[in-house]
């Protein structure tokens, strides 16, 4: 976004070279589930009209696109399914309307996984998404438009939701940047919920200070969602500009998430040296088990997105693909007084896992996926059964961050030897979005990989 | 049509195939399962209870969720300085 902001090029140029992308990439990849070209030209000359009249604003023209689950005034919208656009919106989702006072254009709506409810990108309504560095392979889900039309060039950003890993996992797998916030630093008002005690908005973007910048606008309190924090939110400049000299980077001691692919390995331990060469302090920790936080974000995510869908699973299953329906059911007998256990222990919780990585730690830096991106067929799962092994092989890395309410950053670290993103995670105490944000930006300078794009299809 | 209320955990593969319930279409919470997948469920939901049960130490005491959470991780908040 740096070539708008500075007036290099016009607003004007911007999403017409966006729309252009659109249409040589979309048969390829399925990231939108529909474009307004009209509609982004207008915006666009609007934004060039006021931009000449000296007026500045933080996203001005910039074109976008974001996950198809937020409600706005004319209407909601599919949430990557086959109920939830008969539902009458009545309001912008916050998220959507502190993007439009910025200046920001919507240049369509991205594919999603059905609800937002898993981890591959699979979409049985509208197509699969499916990964610009190699169409065969699965774009991570459950942002998957937004982690595929970025990486492909289609928009400068997108907004994602995270309810266990739904960020970080499209980014992982599609070489972006993805943040997922402190639980509480981005009202979720209008946003459709899987999981409201869980449920995150955040950019996905091709470099730290993109995030940063979409961070800076969409943050901060919102009376409309009484778990917003009241902290001051900060610049995008600021969020990028903590000296890396000094932080104290830790990794996990053992291997608190099982064996690790070889490749995905060494790139960590690369990222790790990297740190070091530029002045941080590698440190080792000792991390509780994973498998337990994991249940614990399972109690709440399933149960919650139960009493969410419970009318519409009983009364139309079969609009339900297996995935979803499938990873719901268990949201029906997990007894009430698990789901009250989950959530009365979490700040207690939440403050042993803070004493345990962040006493002596800035932040931490662990795996995100412990295998290679997998493609599309391996994650074709329809016996129900095995789906929840499946999802959970995924998402064991980031489901857990959800319970503890913890920030995260998907940072990506190149391409592997088959082509295909390989990437890490950080992870810091909460609201620690500068310190996660300027490590990511100081890391993508030094490899000055950032803006790395597929090969046009 | 069989009424769930509590689905019993199979122990070992021995007991699921002495389980005496029909294999028709059975209801759970409102939803039609059949037997083996109303075990599947079952047995996903006892893995959940079992890994909370190893995680959260909820002490006896008064939780206004989500308000303690929150307020811990403003405790815990990393100064932005």
């Amino acid at each position: 976004m740096d070539d708008l902001n500075h007036g290099r090029i016009s607003s004007l140029e911007a999403t017409q070279g966006r729309l252009e992308t659109i249409r040589s990439w979309q048969p390829v990849i399925n990231a939108f589930v529909s474009t307004d070209e009209d509609q982004a030209i207008q915006s666009a000359n609007a934004a060039d009209e006021t931009r000449f009249r000296g007026e500045k604003s933080p996203l001005l023209g910039a074109p976008l696109a974001h996950k198809d689950m937020f409600m706005r005034k004319d209407g909601y919208s599919s949430g990557g399914s086959a109920i939830l656009g008969e539902l009458q919106g009545n309001d912008d989702a916050t998220v959507i309307s502190r993007l439009n006072s910025a200046g920001a254009i919507e240049v369509g709506r991205l594919n999603m996984s059905e609800f937002a409810a898993g981890p591959t990108g699979h979409n049985a309504h509208f197509g699969h998404a499916r990964n610009p560095w190699n169409s065969d392979h699965i774009t991570g889900g459950s942002s998957s438009g937004s982690g595929a039309a970025v990486a492909s060039g289609c928009v400068y950003a997108a907004l994602g939701s995270d309810t266990g890993g739904s960020i970080r996992l499209p980014a992982i797998m599609c070489g972006l940047y993805g943040l997922k916030p402190t639980y509480g630093r981005v009202s979720r008002f209008g946003a459709m919920p899987r999981a409201w005690s869980l449920d995150c908005v955040g950019p996905l973007a091709r470099s730290a200070a993109d995030a940063a910048l979409i961070l800076s606008v969409i943050a901060g309190h919102d009376t409309k969602d009484p778990t917003t924090s009241q902290r001051r939110v900060s610049t995008w400049q600021h969020y990028i500009s903590k000296p890396i000299k000094g932080l104290k980077l830790a990794k996990a001691r053992g291997l608190p998430f099982g064996k690790i692919d070889p490749e995905t390995s060494e790139a960590h331990e690369l990222a790790l040296r990297e740190f070091a060469s530029m002045g941080a302090e590698i440190i080792e920790v000792d991390l509780p088990d994973f498998a337990d936080l994991y249940s614990a974000a399972d109690a709440i995510s399933k149960t919650e997105a139960a009493a969410l869908h419970g009318k519409w699973m009983r009364e139309r299953p079969d609009d339900f693909s297996v995935h979803v329906y499938s990873r719901t059911e268990a949201g029906f007998v997990v007894p009430a007084h698990v789901y009250l256990a989950s959530q009365a222990a979490r700040a207690n919780v939440l403050r042993d896992f803070c004493s345990r990585a962040f006493t002596q730690a800035d932040a931490l830096l662990i795996p995100s996926i412990t295998t290679p991106v997998p493609t599309i067929d391996e994650t074709d799962e329809g016996n129900p059964g095995a789906i929840q092994t499946m999802v959970a092989s995924i998402t064991k890395a980031t489901r857990p961050f959800n319970y503890l309410g913890l920030p995260g950053l998907a940072l990506p670290l190149g391409l592997s030897s088959v082509g295909l993103p390989l990437s890490c995670q950080l992870i810091g105490r909460p609201f620690s979005e500068r310190t996660l944000l300027s490590l990511g930006h100081a890391y993508g300078e030094m490899r000055g990989e950032d803006g790395l794009a597929p090969p046009a299809p | 049509m069989v009424v769930l209320t509590c689905l019993p955990v199979p122990k070992e593969k021995d007991a699921v195939d002495e389980n005496p319930w029909p294999k028709e279409i059975m209801q759970m919470a409102g939803l039609k399962v059949d037997q083996n997948r109303a075990i599947e469920i079952s047995t996903e939901a006892s893995r959940i209870s079992a890994g909370v049960a190893r995680v959260a130490y909820a002490h006896f005491g008064f939780y206004d969720e989500p308000m303690q959470f929150l307020a811990a991780l403003e405790d815990l908040a990393e100064e932005d300085h």
